[in-house]
């Protein structure tokens, strides 16, 4: 009963810290960083600029430097800037779900950061990246019985509700009508099994920066780069198997936090959308500074299950499970250590 | 606060090449969304007559994006309605031509310009009016 009530504080009291704690600085091995140019420079910015436009995106990086030529610090964007061509290089829907190159570039995100190194308060650290979804098999517009169904939809409400001179209250109610739509397409889309929790899908991101010297971009000596590649496969409907590969040679590492140069792991996930156990097997080559280098190997399994909307509780065992470098989100009740998420172990992008 | 599920378009007044000669109406679209479409126009004087309603992609229409008023004299109104659905911050990138002959008329190119709402459904009404 004790450790119930416990476990229930340990809900309650993370709740509120979830969306401050899901920080790109500890991001799970098996998912390719969403902005990897600030995985890479070690941030997680409050606030992203997201343009939507060239003209929004150069002035933001116009606003970017001072009147003296600095570049400032806490600068953040992440666009997807084949988007702003759609007049030059069309992406039309039937293109998108032929899953070829348009639809990779579609995908295609890119981000920018700056930040002020710890050891040279004068300078600032900047990083590029770029991210791009190879397949995603949970990508509803990428179906065409997904939307042939909303297609259909709509042209229901649309029947029923548009006729000409319409006001704009009446186009508000097309959309509602629209909005439902869509709630219970995807719904049955999802239940059907089309928009599976253990679907396939490659994503691949890469990430370079530099280290302006006194923020300017007089003296640029580069700070490494940084490359991640993640695969699954579904199997069945209840299975998922995972692969990830990270190469990691940034030298702008806090002390003490190294990562591997190279890592390589599999995680194989046996479940359901709200509950599942997996099991996690990685390995990391990482040179020393004498000039040789070590090997190293870590496993984890465990089980997870949706606690609440955005909620998830996993308790477990290994190596890597709850590291160190968690402790505001691990507690230990009834001797098993509990950690909680906002995500399951299962998205793979 | 404005609707992010609406889409402005700005009336046309379209400048027809020739009195009482057909028109084609062509639609384009740029981006991955699903866009459904109801057509309307009304000779001066006249009803409100549906010109086509369907949507892209559409496997069944032949039409492929072209509709023709027969007869399009001074005064000629259309309507439109469009419903866009997609990934939320989609870009919507489409545009209607008015046309006679080979070329759109003067003012005969309205772009269609926004992004999927929030709730994942984006509607537009495209309003016109052509004059000899």
């Amino acid at each position: 009963m004790l450790e119930a009530v416990l476990l229930l504080c340990l809900i309650i009291a993370s709740t509120g810290k979830l969306d401050a704690q899901e920080s790109s600085t500890v991001y799970d091995p098996f998912t390719t960083p969403e902005s990897p140019a600030f995985t890479y420079l070690n941030v997680s910015p409050s606030s992203v600029e997201r343009p939507r436009a060239p003209r929004t995106l150069a002035v933001g990086l116009a606003n970017g430097v001072d009147s003296a030529g600095k570049v400032r610090s806490g600068l953040a964007f992440d666009v997807a800037p084949f988007q702003f061509l759609s007049g030059i290089l069309p992406v039309s829907l039937a293109e998108y779900q032929k899953r070829g190159v348009r639809n990779w570039l579609w995908n295609t995100s890119a981000s920018l950061g700056t930040v002020t190194p710890q050891t040279d308060s004068a300078s600032t650290d900047m990083s590029v990246g770029l991210r791009m979804v190879l397949y995603d098999a949970n990508d509803e517009m990428a179906d065409p019985h997904f939307t042939r169904t909303i297609t259909d939809s709509i042209a229901s409400c649309q029947n029923r509700l548009a006729h000409p001179e319409m006001t704009t209250a009446d186009l508000v109610a097309v959309n509602q009508c629209g909005a439902k739509a869509w709630s219970q397409v995807y719904q049955q889309w999802e239940d059907s099994g089309r928009g599976k929790w253990n679907g396939s899908g490659i994503s691949l991101a890469f990430a370079t920066g530099w280290r302006l010297i006194d923020s300017q971009f007089s003296q640029t000596p580069s700070t490494g780069w940084a490359a991640w590649l993640v695969a699954s496969k579904g199997l069945g409907s209840s299975s998922l198997f995972m692969a990830q590969l990270r190469y990691d040679d940034r030298q702008n590492i806090p002390p003490g936090a190294e990562p591997e140069r190279l890592s390589i792991g599999a995680r194989a996930i046996f479940g359901s959308a709200k509950a599942n156990a997996y099991i996690d097997l990685s390995g990391g080559h990482t040179p020393n500074q004498v000039g040789g280098s070590s090997f190293s190997h870590k496993w984890s399994a465990g089980i997870e299950f949706r606690a609440a909307d955005q909620l998830w509780l996993s308790t477990g065992f290994g190596s890597t499970f709850a590291t160190a470098d968690q402790p505001e989100r691990v507690k230990v009740i009834a001797n098993m250590r509990w950690r909680v998420f906002k995500d399951p172990q299962f998205i793979p992008r | 606060m404005a609707d992010d599920s609406i889409l402005d378009i700005p009336p046309a007044t379209v400048k027809l090449a020739g009195a009482s000669q057909p028109l084609t109406v062509e639609m384009t679209f740029n981006t991955p969304t699903t866009v459904n479409y109801k057509l309307w126009f009304r000779l001066k004087d006249a009803d409100w007559q549906e010109l086509a309603s369907g949507s892209f992609p559409d496997s069944i229409s032949q039409a492929g994006g072209h509709f023709t008023i027969p007869k399009v004299t001074d005064g000629t109104q259309f309507d439109s309605v469009f419903t866009f659905t997609g990934k939320i911050a989609t870009p919507i990138d489409g545009s209607v031509l008015f046309i006679q002959g080979e070329f759109p008329l003067s003012g005969g190119t309205v772009p269609m310009k926004g992004q999927i709402s929030s709730s994942h459904v984006t509607s537009g009404s495209l309003k016109a009016v052509f004059n000899a």
